[in-house]
C-alpha cells in the first residue's frame, strides 16, 4: 500500500462525505418544505421571505452543489459497470458532468440573483421599478 | 459455503434505482425553479401543480426514494468504516433500515396525503 493516487479514491471519499451532508440538508429541506410549509403554501412571497435570510440561500446552494456532484459521481459509477459504455467512457462521463454542471450553474444563478424586486415589477408595472430599486433592499 | 445474498442485491439495486430517480428529479426540480426568475405569477402557477393528487402521491414516492437512499448510504458508510465485513452484519443493518424507512414513511405519508382526504388538494 502506498499513498500514490488510486483512481476513484477521491470520488469514494467525496461520495461518503457529501452523502452525509446531504442526509442532514435534505432532511431539513424536506421537513421544511413539505411538512412545515406544505406544498400548498409555496407562493412567491414564501420563497422571497425564506431567501431573505442568507442562511437558507447557503443551505440551498450547498444542497444543489453537493447533490449534483454526488449524483453525477453515482451515475458515472453505474455507467462504468457496462462494457459498452466503458468503450466510450470519456463521452459518457463528459455528458453526465455537463448536465450536472449546467444544473449547478442555473441553480446557483437563481439562488444568487433572485431578488423580490421582480415581484414589484410584476405588480406595479415597470414604472415603479426605479423607485422600488433603492428602497427594496429589505423585503418584508 | 455460500450465503444467500438476496438482501445485498436488493439494497444494491434499490440504491441505484433510487439514486437515478433522485438525480433526474433534482435536475427537473432546479429547472422548475427558473420560474422564480420569470415572475411571481408564473412561479405561483408552477407550484400549484404540486398541490394536485398526482403530485401528492408522487411526493410520497420521492420521500421513500430519498429515505431509502439516505439510510442505505448510511448503512454503506457504517459497513465501510466499522470494518465489520460479515454478511450477517450487513443483513442486520439492511433490516434495520427497512424498519426505519417504514417507520418514517408512516407519519410522512400521513402528513403528505392528509389534504387529499380533507379535500384541500
Amino acid at each position: 500500500m502506498s499513498y500514490k493516487k488510486v483512481p476513484g479514491t477521491f470520488a469514494w471519499w467525496f461520495q461518503r462525505i457529501s452523502g452525509s451532508f446531504l442526509i442532514i440538508l435534505i432532511f431539513i429541506h424536506f421537513i421544511d418544505v413539505h411538512f412545515i410549509f406544505g406544498v400548498e403554501n409555496l407562493e412567491y412571497e414564501t420563497v422571497a421571505e425564506k431567501w431573505n435570510k442568507p442562511f437558507w440561500r447557503i443551505m440551498d446552494a450547498l444542497m444543489l452543489i453537493f447533490g449534483m456532484i454526488h449524483g453525477a459521481n453515482g451515475i458515472e459509477s453505474i455507467l462504468l459497470d457496462y462494457k459498452k459504455i466503458r468503450k466510450y467512457k470519456t463521452y459518457w462521463i463528459f455528458f453526465v458532468r455537463a448536465i450536472s454542471a449546467v444544473t449547478i450553474i442555473i441553480g446557483s444563478w437563481i439562488i444568487v440573483t433572485f431578488s423580490p424586486e421582480e415581484k414589484s415589477m410584476a405588480e406595479h408595472g415597470s414604472s415603479a421599478v426605479e423607485i422600488q430599486d433603492e428602497s427594496s433592499e429589505s423585503y418584508e | 459455503m455460500r450465503y444467500s445474498i438476496k438482501e445485498g442485491m436488493l439494497s444494491w439495486l434499490l440504491h441505484r434505482l433510487t439514486g437515478i430517480g433522485i438525480f433526474i428529479f433534482l435536475i427537473i426540480h432546479v429547472m422548475g425553479a427558473i420560474y422564480l426568475k420569470i415572475g411571481p405569477e408564473e412561479w405561483n402557477h408552477h407550484v400549484e401543480l404540486f398541490n394536485t393528487p398526482f403530485f401528492r402521491v408522487a411526493e410520497v414516492g420521492l420521500m421513500g426514494a430519498i429515505l431509502w437512499h439516505g439510510l442505505n448510504g448510511l448503512r454503506i458508510i457504517i459497513i465501510d468504516f466499522s470494518g465489520i465485513r460479515t454478511n450477517n452484519f450487513a443483513k442486520f443493518l439492511f433490516w434495520i433500515i427497512v424498519f426505519l424507512t417504514i417507520l418514517l414513511m408512516l407519519p410522512g405519508t400521513y402528513i403528505l396525503l392528509k389534504p387529499l382526504f380533507e379535500g384541500a388538494a
